[in-house]
C-alpha cells in the first residue's frame, strides 16, 4: 500500500518524538517501496543494462572447396591449408576469409565464482556437393559413404592475452553426400544441397572448467570425412551468429 | 514533475511552525504515493552488477559428447558381410527403439521451476543409424552396404511436460504418399529443432525425445540389434525469458 500520511495537527506542538516518528515512516517507505509507489512502466531502456554481452554475425556466400581429410573425433589438428590433413577453417582461400565471428573478450569470470554469462553460437552450412573430381556417373560422386564434418572452436584465453582455439567434439555434426529419397538408390549424382545446422550454447562455469576466462570469438571449422584420396566438398553460403546473455546456470 | 524540493525553508532561533513542517514533508509524501516514476532515476541507474543472477533471463543446458568415429567410418558403418567394423554402438550414444513410440532421449531432459515466462528451446543433434540393408548404384556393380534403403526414417521432438510441441517434430507426420513420408532418413544427419512457448508458473520439465517412424507397410519390424536409428552428440538448451 502507499504510504498513508498524517499531517500534524493545526495548533499541535511538534514534538521531537512527532518529528522522528514522521520521518522514520518515510524512510520505511522509501526502504520497502511497494509496486503501488512507482508509476506503471517507469522503467525505461536508458534506466537498466542489456542483457546481452556482444554479438556478432558473420555470412559467407563465396563458393569453396576443401579436401582436407578428417581423421579423429577428439583430434585437435589444425590443416595448413584446405588440402591438408584436419580441421580448416570454412571460408574461402581467396580471398582470404572464414566464417568467424571475432568481439570483445566476455569475461567468464575469476576466482571460483563465475560471472552469469552464457554464450549461444548458431551457424548454418550450405554443403553443395561431395564428389569425386573425374569420376564416372554413379561411382563416388555425392556417395553417401562420404561425409562433411562441422564443428565450433571458440577463441579462448585465461587473461585475456594469451588465445587458444578450442575444439568442441559434443558440438561435432556430419552429413552424408546423399539426398533423402533412399528408394534402391543411396548414390546419385545430383547435388546433395544439404544445410548443416550447428547450435551451441556455453556457460561461464563450462568455460571456467576448462580453463579458460575470457571468449575472444567463435568460428566453424570443418573435414572431408573419406576413404577416397580426393574427395572434394564444396561450401556455398554460411552465416554464424553469437551472442552473450547474461543469464546463469539454474539446473 | 518529480524534482523534489521542500516548499519551506527554516531559519535559525525561529519556531517551526507545523503547517511549514506538513508542507514539506508532503512533497515527498506525495512522491512516493505512487508518484515515482521514470525521472525518479538516473540514466544508466541500474547496470549489470544491480541485477540480480537470472533477473531476466536463466539459460538451462543439458549436453552429450558421442565419439562416434572408428578412423575409417562411423562406428555404425557395416561393411560387405553385415559386420559392423567399428564395434556398434559408441559409448553415450542413444539407441532409438524399434517400437515406434515416443522415447526420451538420454540425457536430454530438464527439470526446472519458473514463474511467467518465455522459453526459446533448442535441441541439436547428430542422427546416425545401423542396418543390414545394402543398395545397388543404377547400371553397375557398386553396392553401398548398410545405407539402410527401408529403414523408415526417424523423428525428433520437444516435449514440454510431457506434451509433445507438435510443430517441432523433423518429417511430414505424413505416410500417406511416401515410403518415408512420416520421418526422415538421411544417412548422417545433424538436426536442428527450436521453438518459443509461454509457460505458465511452476515446475516444468522440458525434453527431447525421439521415434522411429512407422514404414508403411505398418506390420513391418526392425531387428532392434542391427536396424536402427541413434542419436549422438546432442544437446537441449533454453532461456527462460521473462
Amino acid at each position: 500500500m502507499p504510504y498513508d500520511w498524517t499531517r500534524f495537527s493545526e495548533g499541535d506542538a511538534a514534538t521531537a518524538a512527532d518529528v522522528n516518528d514522521t520521518f522514520a515512516n518515510l524512510r520505511d517507505e522509501v526502504n520497502d517501496l511497494p509496486e503501488l509507489s512507482i508509476q506503471p512502466r517507469s522503467l525505461h531502456h536508458a534506466h537498466i543494462p542489456s542483457a546481452v554481452g556482444i554479438s556478432g554475425f558473420k555470412a559467407i556466400t563465396t563458393a569453396s572447396t576443401y579436401t582436407n581429410r578428417f581423421i579423429g573425433f577428439l583430434d585437435t589438428a589444425y590443416a595448413s591449408a584446405p588440402s591438408g590433413t584436419g580441421w580448416w577453417r570454412v571460408g574461402p582461400m581467396s580471398p582470404p576469409d572464414q566464417l568467424r565471428v571475432v568481439h570483445a573478450p566476455v569475461d567468464c569470470g575469476g576466482g571460483s565464482d563465475p560471472e552469469p554469462i552464457s554464450y549461444v553460437a548458431m551457424a548454418n552450412i550450405q554443403m553443395k556437393k561431395i564428389s569425386l573430381p573425374g569420376a564416372g556417373a554413379n561411382v563416388a560422386e555425392n556417395d553417401v559413404r562420404h561425409h562433411g564434418v562441422f564443428q565450433f572452436q571458440l577463441e579462448l584465453s585465461p587473461d585475456g592475452t594469451t588465445t587458444t582455439w578450442v575444439n568442441f567434439p559434443s558440438t561435432q555434426r556430419y552429413s552424408s553426400g546423399e539426398t533423402e529419397g533412399g528408394r534402391s538408390h543411396a548414390i546419385s549424382n545430383i547435388s546433395c544441397q544439404k544445410d548443416v545446422p550447428l547450435r551451441s550454447l556455453f556457460l561461464a562455469a563450462q568455460i571456467r572448467s576448462w580453463g579458460h576466462r575470457y571468449i575472444h570469438g567463435a568460428r566453424v571449422v570443418c573435414a572431408v570425412e573419406t576413404n577416397y584420396l580426393g574427395i572434394e566438398m564444396d561450401l556455398h553460403r554460411c552465416n554464424l551468429s553469437v551472442f552473450s546473455l547474461r543469464a546463469p546456470k539454474v539446473n | 514533475m518529480p524534482i523534489v524540493i521542500p516548499k519551506k525553508g527554516f531559519t535559525a532561533d525561529t519556531p517551526i511552525d507545523v503547517n511549514d513542517m506538513n508542507e514539506n514533508v508532503e512533497v515527498f509524501v506525495q512522491e512516493i504515493q505512487g508518484s515515482l516514476g521514470e525521472h525518479n532515476w538516473a540514466a544508466n541507474a541500474f547496470n549489470s552488477e544491480n541485477l540480480e543472477d537470472g533477473a531476466i533471463i536463466r539459460a538451462y543446458e543439458a549436453r552429450e559428447s558421442v565419439n562416434w568415429y572408428t578412423g575409417l567410418a562411423s562406428k555404425l558403418e557395416r561393411d560387405s558381410s553385415g559386420f559392423v567394423p567399428g564395434g556398434g554402438m559408441p559409448a553415450d550414444g542413444h539407441k532409438v527403439s524399434t517400437r515406434y513410440e515416443w522415447e526420451t532421449i538420454t540425457d536430454m531432459s530438464i527439470v526446472f521451476t519458473a514463474g511467467n515466462s518465455i522459453l526459446w528451446i533448442t535441441f541439436s543433434c547428430q542422427i546416425d543409424f545401423s542396418s543390414t540393408e545394402n543398395s545397388t548404384a543404377s547400371g553397375t556393380a557398386v553396392v553401398t552396404y548398410g545405407t539402410g534403403k527401408d529403414l523408415p526414417g526417424l523423428q525428433v521432438g520437444i516435449f514440454i511436460d510431457g506434451e509433445l510441441v507438435s510443430e517441432t517434430v523433423t518429417g511430414a507426420m505424413d505416410r500417406s504418399n511416401d515410403t518415408r513420408g512420416e520421418g526422415h532418413h538421411f544417412r548422417r544427419d545433424p538436426t536442428v529443432i527450436d521453438c518459443v512457448v509461454p509457460i505458465a508458473p511452476g515446475q516444468h520439465v522440458v525434453s527431447a525425445r525421439a521415434r522411429m517412424a512407422r514404414h508403411t507397410d505398418a506390420d513391418k519390424s526392425y531387428d532392434s540389434d542391427t536396424d536402427f536409428y541413434a542419436v549422438f552428440n546432442r544437446q537441449l538448451y533454453f532461456l527462460e525469458m521473462r
